[in-house]
């Protein structure tokens, strides 16, 4: 169990970009969405030792990271969400010198082990290449590799799917349901289909503050009879905009809008026109990070 | 190119200047240098420096171009390629290129831009240099400004700047910036300064031996980008007098100022090249267009269609196991990870054959005593270039170690590897050792340019040394290292707590250039002497041996240090960015202690050492504690005894015991003292050695107590005055009277550590014993010894001569006024050679202790003891005493020391000893003196003097011709205490060794001599500070080379006037006047004895005046040169000037080609017809020269028998010939 208790990072200016996070991560894969600048990468940062937050802990196996940040390095892997690596050396040296680094052995030795690990990522091909000739995906498929090394008792992956075609992101999605069975897999993306597909639970943040904090199924049942879709003018979609709740406008063939719009409470009626849709993962997303800021406590206290 | 859209990206930087910390860094240097300047220490080399003479001024166009040539050029070069070099570069790592491009800004655009925003505050903070330089030198309070500054011109500030610097930054900052376009790589910019500073202080600027041709040495000043070579080879190596420099422009002649806009040229040529580099470097490869066949045979890039599914190969199959590695593992991995990259860096490999290069280069330039040149072993080239090499290190690590720490964080790798469970300290300690490693590589490229070295100087002089790569490990490796590691782990702490590489590479040169200037004044120590700079010098024999625990201890303590910058650099180093809110919970006194705590053994380890390092260096022989003492012994005394009457030696009688392994020195002995004066003496002064111990004194065989300072006490009775023991006697000593002065003392020389290494002239050493009766550390020195305590505070200019000195009575310029005999009796180890004066008894052995008494057989003036475990070589009538390790040039010497003995007996008188011996010790100190009958050689001096080839001076057989000559120049001629009178001594042994060149070498290598004399002496001499030879005191600037190559010369060119045999006559009659006193001559007693001899007294007259007692020397010009005729015959018509001063009859050569020399011979000598021309001062002549051979130059003075200055342009090519009809 990955404990965080309330959480503030309070950076010069002041921006403050994390304003008292408290999470329970259980074993297994945990989604933390959150649109750009909700916080999820300062979280990142504090939960793999590299940032010091202003207040708050993290307790991981009863030791608190904060205080004690070398103790989560000892089992973490990590694949952050921007990286590189030393581009003289190929991915089978890099990847060798960061076993060595995290004290990673198999029976095999540490040369077959990378060889192995980079076939998993489906790297195998180029072990032998400069990482400095990596595309921008056999980066990040490197990176995945050293981030599962030694089956570390804490993965944190940021955006891990950012580059990765449609083939290579079923296939990280397989390690990772694979490695969240005995562990705590944390994954930090704004992509809401990827922890539809993999988290039994998720949270959201916006502005710092974790908004939501529940399982898929609650968040869509949150939704029931509150979604509605319909086609809405292009001229027309600012004014409407203003008078309900826009979670997503599509313009279709140039002129018109696929709208979708939320109301407050389940039974009240949408906009003329509109229909009853069924709610989707993400609706519920876009309704929480869309919804007025006042409301924010309490909407992560009802879709707790 | 839109200047509109350069000007955009240039205006970035500029804006943002004023706050980057490089300028400011580089601001503050120069600020603190101007300032610096303004004391006058670092100035052109001209002027008199003593009480009334010319000065220098601080403010004059030739001294500012000094200062702002050498200033510029050692420290810009540094940050305008750091900030030229590298904003292309991260515009490309930050991927803003990709945005940039996307606007109508070209590549061309952007390149010229980043270049104008780096110069344009590169040539304002110079501009600010410049204008500090100016109120520095002309505002600042100085001491006697109206001597030291010169009205203000303006363009004495600007000119220097526009003429040598603008060239130099412009050619670096864009030689920068097309090296880091080109390569990529951020060391290859930061290379680019180190190389400068390679090629240009170290080699380019004092480079110039006597035979480089002029043709070559142009070419080199015209290769240097600093124009600071033209400036010394063309205006301040030949000193032209203050005047000239105080108020004349500076000049270039067209090809320097070609050269210097070529410079500014080619760094703005720079620019397009760079852009065409960067261009070149973003272009795909895969423009030419591929039979679409071929490429079926090449995977793709990706790989993921020729992958099959992993479905069912799971994690779990590869039994993975963590074991957290210790700090160890950690730091074998980071330094191995360090030091692949680092030796993948194209910069390492094309920085290290710029190091083996200069290590060569400098071993062949470098000269010792007496211009000769050193037979280098590998210990000595160790020593030799280990200043260069550290420096060189110590820059190189500093980028490297800025570029380790900041390159995950360049290459987006930092957060993978922070994350890592690694302990931070290893990692650092891993990146710390890399760097030092690194140098490793370095060291070996400089061992191979040693290599080189030897190999070079065997196939040249036959002479191969022995192999010792174990000085290498010694001096580079064990003791050079820790230099390194205190240095990257300093540079590491900075760089963690300012985490700015700017800022970093600021600090880091600041406290480069802080210790350069404490080294300059002199505050460094054992304790500070971090870098040990200038701290070793080499001694084949004593092979360091004599620093010792001093050595030992600094070096403990740069470990220690280094060990307590890691663990700092550890807690500052970013792997966790600290939250700025919580600083106060991290200085809370708990956390704060509890930090202490875990410091306090590294703090309390490296305190020790520094407190202990420090005491010694105080309390040692050279330490603050002596020093006061010494200023104690000069104040007490000097108005008193400075000019009182000395006593002389009458006969003298000791027992002197030695135990090198413990430094230590019993001495027991009497003193037979005597009054040679007319006037009676009722004190009698001895100075004793500092620290000796149990020192008892008899008077008469009635031992004395000294009287407390303020005690009366009836004669004769004894006063300790701050270390000059004096005896007031009961009946003034006058007549024949004497007294017997007895003491007994014991004492450990030298005692203690040096304060920061360097040399020392005696010692009782395991390697060898020096000591000297002329300082007071082996027996007391009769009378005040007026060099002692001199120091920056208490010295005094030296009083002008006066010109009548030589008229009295002139007391003896050292010793004893009487020469007396002298039995000492020499106890040592065993197995040593102990050589003194006299004729040595038969020696007694017991246990390990050798006992031997040496008699005089000819009255002594002064005395020594010297020696070592030295092997003996006998020649015909002389030995030499030398360490096993320097067998090769003995038989040169002894050839010289039997040819000296022989001929110099004939030449000048017979030589009374019985014996003649030369002692070799280690150099410590590089010198020769010629006691009577025991010569000592530091072993650099011969021993170790490269022989030279056949057609070149032998300067093994010169410098022992020379030494020896010192037994009648110096030991049977003692010249007096005057002016002039140590020119009666060196220049007359300079003489000697040019007659004996002359008899056993032949005409061509004498006069070859002649002209590495005239070279050094050109070279050397400070024009306002000379004075005619009989008024050189030997206190001014430049007075060495007047009393040595000078003096050697006129005595040289008073023979050929005179003619041989008359001036021997007058020299034999000479010492037969002077060899006992009691009156001392001085030159005017020399000439006076010689014109006796001449055949034409007038001429005699005019001659002296002119070498002797005036300062005027010629130098040559030709001009207007024209050559007609043919078949046979050929007329060169040209005008000659003597640019210089004096009146002389100088003969004008037209040489023609040089016929081909058969193999094997020397080259014959050229056809040539002589002109005689006599010219005066400022005068031109027309002359003529008719010949029968083609002409192809004009040579003045072809057969080197007028000394001149600049004689290399004292020659002139000769246009081809017209045809005209002769006359």
């Amino acid at each position: 169990m990955l404990t965080v208790r309330e959480l503030f990072k309070i950076f010069p200016g002041p921006v403050a970009a994390l304003r008292g996070v408290s999470l329970e991560i259980p074993n297994g894969l945990f989604g933390l969405l959150g649109p750009n600048g909700a916080g999820k990468s300062t979280l990142m940062g504090i939960l793999t030792g590299q940032l010091e937050p202003t207040a708050g802990s993290v307790i991981l196996g009863g030791v608190d990271i904060v205080a004690d940040p070398d103790a989560v390095r000892r089992s973490l892997g990590y694949l952050p969400q921007e990286f590189g690596f030393y581009p003289d050396l190929t991915g089978r040296k890099m990847l060798e010198l960061l076993l060595t680094l995290k004290g990673v052995h198999a029976p095999g030795g540490r040369r077959k082990l990378a060889l192995e690990l980079l076939d998993r990522v489906n790297l195998g091909h180029a072990a032998d290449r400069k990482v400095g000739g990596y595309s921008g995906g056999m980066r990040q498929r490197l990176g995945l590799a050293q981030a599962i090394a030694g089956s570390p008792r804490l993965i944190i992956v940021d955006e891990p799917t950012a580059g990765l075609d449609p083939e290579e992101r079923h296939r990280f999605y397989r390690l990772l349901a694979e490695l969240g069975k005995d562990r705590i897999v944390l994954l930090s993306t704004h992509i809401v289909e990827d922890v539809a597909t993999l988290c039994p639970r998720r949270a959201i943040l916006r502005a710092g503050r974790v908004v939501a904090d529940t399982t898929p199924s609650a968040a869509r049942a949150s939704m029931d009879g509150r979604v509605f879709e319909g086609m809405v003018p292009d001229g027309d979609l600012a004014a409407f905009a203003a008078r309900h709740r826009v979670l997503s406008a599509i313009l279709v063939e140039g002129t018109t809008n696929r709208v979708r719009t939320s109301v407050a409470r389940a039974g009240e009626s949408g906009p003329d026109g509109f229909r009853p849709a069924s709610p989707t993962l993400e609706d519920a997303y876009l309704d929480l990070i869309r919804g007025p800021l006042g409301s924010m406590g309490a909407a992560a206290g009802a879709a707790a | 190119m839109s200047p509109r859209r350069v000007l955009a990206v240039a205006a970035v930087d500029w804006k943002a200047a004023w706050k980057r910390p490089l300028w400011l860094m580089l601001l503050a240097i120069y600020v603190l240098l101007a300032i610096g300047m303004v004391g006058g220490n670092v100035r052109i080399g001209s002027g008199d420096s003593n009480a009334g003479g010319a000065e220098a001024w601080i403010n004059s166009q030739f001294n500012v171009a000094f200062l702002i040539g050498n200033l510029v050029a050692l420290f810009a070069p540094f940050f305008a390629a750091i900030a030229t070099g590298l904003p292309v570069l991260q515009d490309l790592d930050r991927k803003i290129d990709r945005i940039l491009y996307g606007t109508p800004l070209r590549p061309s655009e952007h390149v010229a831009g980043r270049f104008l925003g780096a110069t344009g505050p590169l040539l304002a903070v110079t501009g600010g240099f410049i204008v500090a330089l100016m109120l520095a030198l002309q505002f600042w309070p100085i001491d006697n400004p109206e001597k030291q500054r010169g009205p203000f011109v303006v363009a004495n500030f600007l000119w220097p700047a526009t003429l040598l610097s603008l060239p130099l930054l412009l050619a670096v900052s864009g030689g920068a910036l097309w090296l880091g376009a080109r390569t990529r790589s951020p060391l290859a910019v930061f290379l680019m300064p180190i190389g400068v500073l390679i090629l240009c202080p170290i080699l380019l600027w004092n480079w110039s031996p006597e035979w480089l041709p002029w043709g070559w040495n142009r070419a080199l000043m015209l290769v240097d980008p600093t124009g600071v070579r033209w400036l010394n080879e063309t205006w301040l190596k030949a000193d032209r007098g203050v005047a000239f420099y105080n108020t004349q422009p500076i000049v270039p002649d067209a090809a320097f100022a070609a050269s210097r806009i070529a410079f500014a040229l080619v760094g703005l040529a720079f620019v397009p090249l760079a852009t065409r580099s960067l261009v070149r470097g973003k272009r795909t490869r895969d423009e030419r267009r591929l039979d679409p066949a071929s490429l079926a045979s090449i995977p793709p890039a990706g790989g993921a269609s020729a992958v099959a599914p992993v479905a069912g190969r799971r994690l779990d199959g590869l039994a993975m196991e963590t074991r957290v590695p210790g700090s160890l593992a950690a730091f074998r991995t980071v330094l191995g990870s360090e030091l692949r990259i680092l030796l993948r860096s194209p910069g390492v490999w094309l920085f290290t054959p710029l190091i083996a290069l200069q290590v060569v280069g400098s071993s062949f330039a470098s000269d010792l005593w007496l211009d000769t040149r050193p037979l280098e072993t590998f210990g000595s080239l160790a020593t030799s270039s280990f200043n260069t090499l550290t420096l060189l290190l110590i820059l190189l690590t500093l980028f490297y170690t800025v570029e380790s720490m900041v390159r995950e964080e360049r290459l987006g790798f930092a957060p993978v590897f922070r994350a890592t469970p690694i302990p931070t300290r290893a990692m650092l300690a891993g990146k710390i050792t890399a760097n030092a490693g690194l140098a490793l590589v370095v060291m070996a490229a400089t061992m191979l340019g040693c290599l080189v070295v030897v190999a070079i100087q065997w196939a040249s002089t036959g002479t191969l040394v022995p192999l010792e790569f174990g000085v290498f490990v010694k001096l580079w490796g064990v003791i050079l290292t820790p230099t390194l590691l205190v240095w990257s782990a300093f540079i590491a702490l900075v760089h963690g707590l300012v985490r700015n590489r700017y800022a970093t590479w600021g600090i880091g040169l600041a406290v480069l250039i802080a210790t350069g200037i404490l080294q300059l004044w002199g505050y460094l120590n054992w304790a500070s002497n971090w870098h040990l700079w200038n701290a070793l010098v080499w001694s084949d024999i004593d092979r360091l041996g004599f620093y010792g625990t001093s050595l030992v201890a600094n070096r403990l303590f740069m470990l220690s240090l280094a060990a307590l910058f890691l663990t700092l650099a550890a807690s500052a180093f970013p792997r966790r960015v600290r939250d700025p809110q919580r600083t106060i919970d991290h200085v809370r006194p708990k956390p704060v202690l509890l930090g202490l705590l875990r410091l306090s053994p590294l703090v309390a380890i490296a305190l020790g050492l520094g407190l202990w390092t420090w005491i010694e260096s105080r309390t040692g022989f050279q330490g603050a504690v002596l020093r006061r003492e010494a200023r104690d012994y000069r104040k007490r005394n000097d108005a008193t005894f400075r000019d009182a009457p000395v006593p002389a030696l009458a006969k003298v009688d000791a027992a002197v015991e030695v135990d090198p392994a413990q430094r230590r020195l019993w001495v027991s002995g009497s003193y037979v003292i005597r009054n040679p004066h007319a006037e009676p003496m009722t004190r009698i002064p001895l100075t004793a050695g500092r620290g000796w111990e149990n020192l008892a004194w008899t008077l008469d065989g009635v031992p004395q107590k000294p009287v407390g300072k303020d005690d009366f006490a009836a004669p004769p009775y004894l006063e300790d005055r701050a270390g000059l023991w004096t005896f007031t006697l009961a009946e003034p000593l006058e007549g024949d009277r004497t007294i017997t002065v007895g003491f007994a003392f014991d004492a450990t020389f030298p005692a203690g550590w040096t304060r920061n290494g360097g040399g020392v002239a005696e010692f009782i050493l395991p390697s060898g014993v020096v000591l000297t009766s002329f300082s007071a550390n082996f027996m007391p020195a009769v009378g005040y010894l007026d060099g002692i305590g001199v120091d920056d505070r208490n010295a005094v200019d030296a009083k002008d001569p006066e010109p009548e000195a030589w008229k009295g009575l002139t007391p003896p310029a050292f010793g004893s006024a009487w020469a007396f005999d002298l039995r000492m009796t020499v106890t040592g180890p065993a197995d040593w050679e102990l050589n003194a004066v006299g004729v040595p008894g038969e020696p007694t052995i017991e246990g390990d202790r050798k006992t031997v008494t040496w008699v005089t057989d000819h009255p002594v003036r002064f005395f020594n003891l010297a020696g070592g475990p030295l092997v003996r070589n006998d020649g015909e009538g002389s030995s030499i005493f030398h360490s096993p390790r320097h067998p090769w040039n003995i038989g040169t010497m002894t050839e010289a020391l039997d040819a000296s003995r022989k001929h110099y007996s004939e030449w000048f008188a017979p030589y009374p000893r019985r014996d003649l011996r030369l002692t070799e010790f280690p150099s410590l100190a590089n010198y020769a003196q010629g006691f009577p009958g025991n010569i000592t050689f530091s072993e650099s001096i011969g021993f170790r003097t490269r022989n030279a080839k056949d057609d070149d001076v032998d300067l093994v057989f010169f410098v022992t011709a020379h030494e020896a000559a010192h037994q009648w120049w110096g030991n049977m001629l003692m010249p007096g205490r005057g002016p002039g009178g140590n020119i009666l001594s060196e220049g007359m042994a300079n003489f000697s060794s040019a007659l004996l060149t002359l008899e056993k070498r032949g005409e061509t290598a004498m006069r070859k001599m002649l002209r590495q004399w005239e070279d050094s002496y050109a070279n050397g001499r400070v024009a306002d500070s000379e004075r005619p030879l009989n008024l050189t005191t030997g206190t001014r600037p430049g007075d060495t080379t007047v009393t040595y190559d000078k003096g050697g010369w006129a005595f040289w060119m008073l023979l050929e006037h005179m003619g041989r045999e008359r001036n021997l006559a007058g020299i034999r009659e000479f010492i037969a006047t002077y060899r006992d006193g009691p009156d001392y001559p001085l030159i005017e007693d020399f000439l006076a004895v010689l014109r006796k001899h001449a055949a034409d007294p007038a001429a005699f007259d005019t001659f002296a005046t002119q070498w002797f007692l005036r300062v005027l020397v010629p130098e040559f010009r030709f001009s207007d040169a024209t050559v007609t005729g043919g078949d046979g015959s050929w007329r060169v018509a040209a005008t000659v000037e003597n640019a210089g001063t004096g009146t002389v009859e100088v003969e004008i050569a037209a040489e023609g080609e040089a016929p081909e020399g058969s193999e094997g011979k020397e080259a014959p000598a050229p056809p040539r017809s002589i002109a005689r021309v006599t010219l005066a001062a400022g005068e031109r002549k027309a002359f003529e020269v008719t010949c029968s051979f083609p002409p192809k130059r004009l040579v003045a003075d072809p057969d080197v028998r007028v000394l001149q200055l600049r004689r290399k342009l004292a020659e002139l090519t000769l246009p081809k010939a017209t045809v005209a009809a002769m006359p």
